[in-house]
């Protein structure tokens, strides 16, 4: 992989940057708006700045980010952008313009139900509310066509993803997941770019897990521990796909399902369209999308022999979605582990759990090839 | 509390019977006849008789973090192993309704009980109230919504809600919330009537039984007994030489051997956060619109520029000297801005409070440090 | 054919090693009683600070015990929290796979094992030929743990190894509420300085034990024979209250805590024929 793949600084895009914390924020609104919309991962250091502002059961995810504002490692933003999703983003929300008031917050109230016809109104509202927040910071307006031609940028980022996302069995999953996490946080048609010229290469290239490498699929928030990766490419795993909140069904999702675009289509409704047709996260309702069928259907579809939850301690949706998916894994009899992450992932505790299950799942195929 | 309980038991037989959360619209479900049971005051019954532990490890051993909300895994223990819960559990719910506005908590735990009673769910979504007054889109979907809850009633209970029976029934709720007011207001004599730990038992009304006639009667009598006692010159708290604010849920397990080293000392809480929470108003007048706003503008899911006014306000109405915060591990919209409330009200020119964060949960006592909790507690005593 | 298994532990190293008695045709199981692996010795030092030394240093004891030299060893797996560090290790295993194939052939009908180590527990559901099912794991927090035993005992001023059988010995348990093991030493504090009797406290120290094992181990289905493993193993006040808390009986097998480094060796013998 050519190093500079995933540097952020040679991506030629030399303009400013909104961060997000939060899946459901519309990006594309903001690239529309000029802004390469970039996630704030959490980094390692002391906590003592976000402490200060914050109680000690918030997740690493939230707190990190808060830090990194406190130290000044965001100065380099515009601005934020959180939408309306767990508990302790809504709390950082609350108290950010009294902490970080030298970055800008862009709250987005992203309705709680999916399903529902009065959200799509509601929705419909809040995004033009946004816009106008926007217009007021950047001082010109967002046109139609800029927004027609962010979201073809995305639908087209959308479709390399689905190919990234294909040739998982054959990454390692340090590398998937370090292409995944710069999708995150650079601009999309430069991802785009990057993405289709790896796949070229890749073609001829090989290497990545053995072919008996056992196959995994991941469940979590955000993609937090770069350690988690490399635990799962040291113990020889491949992980297949996942259930990540801004993974697979956050940057790969199937875009025959939203409205196509033309000239003719309405972008602010094309919009509203893209954030109501995912997959729902742990913090998101719709009464005919469940996520434990979802996940048995993946299961099943990649031939996963194993599920492995990566939570980050604090956290509550995915706290209760662990409870409900693993219930579905058991009756389903596939082997699943639960990982809690926080700030101080210990290295070696992850890398025992790991190499465990794994071991755990190339015996188990051991012994139904015996049979 | 037991008696209510066995009461909705018995009549679940002939009504329907719906859980809801405590910032549910109830007054709809009042107005339709049907039952009402609200799964987090179970929780905190559980916490106040001890018996939350036990269930939270049945939840735990079931795969639900520890880390989670304390009231839903109490509840979720008492759901999968009544024989080990309070009162035997509680009576199966023929519905299930959950409001927003008090938490994300609440959408988790109830999908968990849909699923596991397969009954039907109804989501009212009320998003955060980044302004006072509300924005009007805000307003006009939880309006719509409900409109569409009042419809989704008749279809899975076939009865129908009649404006005048609605009308009335908002008119109870006004006047209990009237009454609750008047009564939380007398914090403000001196020496105060009231402290927050008789408070956090006599609210149970205000939740649970809000809508109802039962509601206003009992609040009628307590606030003329408090009359009495104002009248003669008691405190609740005898020799009153401090006045506390409290802020946060109460902490269940230890209702009054927390607050005994505070009346000790002359300490009464005059005033809380947790009950003034339940000091909405609904205009009767135009139903739907009133209670979309009622319901939007609660304490916990406004902006904290809000929040901080009326801390503030009570604050100096109740002529308050120093205030204990209980971060709850359990209740992050709660506990998540307390320490800018902290910082605000300590260096806040005109009230300059001693306050104390006491990190502790509501209902799950292994998270209580007694002797830390102690020794903070009588070090701020000295302070005031 | 001779295999050893060296487990380096956070507070202990342990090894094994394990003699094979078949030829290559045969197929190695517990099953077999004529081909069942022998178990040639055993040893056990503190771990220290040199986690590679001490792994050189107990293989040494080890096969000094057996009479057998390095050189005969055909195969050596290392597992343990230091398993990287064991030198000249053909392969590493994670503890969790090691115990339960130890406690496998150390009691064929196990079905759950429970680990209780110096620094870590945990909870393994067992199939057939000793495979590992599923497992659960506590590392993050003393409370549950050797090191939880060590501490009270210090804040005690009473000898680790006249723990258990002071719990066992008492007419009464104190309550031990907290789950972190430092809110809970101060807990042991106020319930000294209340006259509460020493040995009661012991003996609450210990339920307190088995109740967090016991919380975390239900988190897999627990079936018979529940079979206990690891250093903590020896101390009979914990076996009795952590029997009493499953509601299951448990069997404590003579080298519990030799179960992982014995499983490394079984497992050395087993893969060298693939």
């Amino acid at each position: 992989m050519a190093t500079d793949d995933f540097d952020i600084a040679t991506t030629g895009h030399s303009g400013p940057r909104i961060g997000f914390l939060t899946a459901y924020v519309p990006e594309e609104l903001f690239h529309a708006a000029g802004f390469t919309p970039v996630f704030i991962f959490p980094a390692p250091g002391d906590q003592g700045y976000a402490r200060a502002h914050l109680p000690s059961f918030v997740c690493w995810v939230v707190t990190s980010a808060l830090n990194q504002a406190l130290s000044g490692q965001l100065d380099h933003l515009a601005g934020i952008a959180i939408a309306k999703t767990c508990d302790a983003t809504q709390g950082l929300a609350d108290v950010w313009p009294q902490c970080v008031p030298h970055i800008p917050l862009f709250h987005f109230g992203m309705p709680l139900r999916l399903e529902s016809p009065a959200a799509r109104i509601y929705l419909t509202t809040e995004l033009k509310s946004l816009r106008q927040r926007l217009e007021a910071l950047i001082g010109y307006a967002i046109t139609d066509d800029d927004l027609r031609a962010s979201l073809s940028h995305y639908d087209q980022h959308r479709l390399w993803m689905h190919r990234l996302y294909a040739e998982a069995a054959h990454l390692s999953p340090s590398d998937l997941y370090r292409w995944v996490q710069a999708a995150n946080r650079m601009a999309k048609p430069t991802h785009s770019a990057r993405v289709q010229a790896f796949l070229v290469r890749r073609e001829s290239a090989g290497g990545g897990p053995a072919a008996d490498a056992p196959r995994i699929i991941l469940v979590g928030p955000v993609l937090g521990d770069a350690v988690l990766f490399e635990a799962l490419a040291e113990a020889g795993a491949c992980v297949v796909g996942d259930m990540f909140d801004l993974g697979e069904d956050y940057l790969a999702a199937d875009t025959n399902a939203h409205q196509p675009l033309d000239e003719e289509s309405d972008p602010w409704d094309a919009l509203a369209a893209r954030l109501l047709a995912r997959l729902p996260t742990p913090t998101k309702y719709h009464p005919r999308r469940s996520r434990a069928d979802h996940l048995l259907k993946r299961v099943a579809e990649r031939a996963a022999e194993g599920v492995i939850f990566a939570r980050q301690k604090f956290c509550e949706p995915h706290g209760f979605d662990y409870a409900a998916l693993s219930r579905t894994l058991k009756q389903a009899h596939i082997p699943y582990l639960l990982i809690e992450l926080e700030q101080a992932s210990q290295a070696g505790q992850l890398r025992t759990r790991i190499e465990a299950f794994v071991e755990l799942l190339a015996e188990r195929r051991q012994q139904s090839d015996e049979v | 509390m037991g008696r209510y309980y066995l009461q909705r038991k018995v009549m679940a037989r002939l009504k329907p019977l719906a859980y809801v959360t405590s910032g549910a619209p109830v007054e709809i479900l009042e107005a339709m006849g049907v039952l009402t049971l609200y799964p987090e005051n179970y929780g905190a019954l559980c916490g106040a008789r001890g018996a939350s532990v036990p269930l939270c490890e049945v939840a735990e051993a079931a795969g639900y973090p520890a880390d989670l909300c304390s009231y839903a895994r109490s509840h979720i223990g008492a759901v999968l192993e009544p024989t080990q819960a309070p009162l035997n559990g509680m009576p199966r719910p023929d519905l299930l309704v959950c409001c927003s506005n008090i938490c994300g908590t609440v959408l988790k735990w109830y999908e968990t009980l849909a699923d596991h009673y397969d009954v039907p769910l109804f989501i009212l979504d009320t998003p955060f109230q980044r302004t006072t007054p509300p924005e009007t889109h805000i307003v006009d979907y939880v309006a719509d919504q409900m409109h569409e809850f009042v419809a989704w009633l008749e279809t899975h209970t076939g009865r129908s809600l009649h404006p005048d029976r609605l009308r009335a029934v908002l008119t109870y709720s006004q006047e209990a919330i009237g009454l609750w007011q008047e009564i939380l207001e007398m914090g403000q004599r001196h020496p105060s009537p009231i402290n927050a730990p008789d408070l956090f038992i006599a609210m149970a009304p205000i939740v649970a039984l809000r809508g109802t006639r039962k509601a206003v009667d009992c609040y009628r009598r307590l606030k003329a007994e408090l009359e009495e006692r104002v009248t003669q010159g008691i405190g609740a708290v005898p020799h009153e030489r401090h006045r506390l604010l409290w802020d946060n849920i109460a902490i269940w397990y230890r209702l009054y051997r927390f607050f005994r080293p505070f009346m000790d000392a002359g300490a009464c809480f005059v005033a809380d956060t947790y009950t003034h929470a339940w000091t909405m108003s609904l205009n009767a007048d135009d139903p739907f619109v009133g209670m979309a706003r009622a319901y939007t503008g609660v304490f916990i899911n406004i902006g904290l520029p809000d929040r901080l006014a009326i801390i503030a306000d009570l604050a100096r109405r109740f002529a308050v000297d120093g205030v204990v915060m209980h971060a709850n591990r359990s209740c992050k919209p709660f506990s998540i801005t307390q320490s800018e409330v902290r910082n605000w009200l300590h260096y806040e020119q005109e009230l300059e409070l001693p306050v104390m964060i006491l990190e502790a949960d509501m209902c799950d006592v292994r998270l209580y440090n007694e002797g830390a909790i102690q020794e903070r507690v009588a070090a701020f005593l000295e302070m005031l | 054919m001779v295999t050893a298994g060296v487990d380096v532990g956070a507070i202990t190293a342990k090894a094994a090693i394990i003699r094979f008695h078949h030829s290559r045709n045969s197929t190695l199981t517990n099953d077999t009683p004529d081909v069942r692996p022998q178990l040639l010795a055993t040893a056990v030092i503190q771990a220290g600070y040199n986690r590679s030394q001490a792994a050189r240093q107990v293989l040494d004891h080890a096969l000094a015990q057996a009479g057998v030299n390095r050189e005969e060893v055909v195969r050596l797996v290392g597992t343990g929290y230091g398993r990287v560090q064991v030198p000249g290790a053909d392969r590493t295993v994670t503890e969790i796979t090691c115990h339960a194939r130890g406690a496998y052939y150390l009691c064929p009908d196990v079905h759950t094992v429970i680990d209780i180590g110096g620094q870590d527990s945990k909870g393994i559901s067992v199939g057939k030929g000793g495979k590992v099912l599923d497992f659960v794991m506590n590392d993050k927090c003393a409370a549950g743990t050797g090191r939880f035993l060590e501490v009270m005992a210090h804040a005690l001023e009473v000898d680790l190894t006249d723990f258990g059988t002071m719990a066992l010995s008492a007419p009464g348990r104190a309550k031990i509420s907290s789950t972190c093991t430092v809110f809970a030493e101060s807990e042991v504090v106020t319930h000294v300085a209340k006259g509460v009797p020493k040995d009661e406290i012991i003996a609450g120290i210990h339920e307190a034990i088995a109740a967090r094992v016991t919380t975390m181990v239900s988190r897999i289905a627990i079936r018979e024979a529940v079979v206990l493993t690891g250093g903590v193993a020896r101390n009979a006040g914990i076996a009795q209250m952590l029997e009493e808390k499953l509601g299951h009986p448990l069997i404590v097998p003579m080298y519990a805590q030799l179960a992982g480094a014995i499983g490394a060796a079984l497992i050395a013998g087993e893969t060298a024929w693939r």
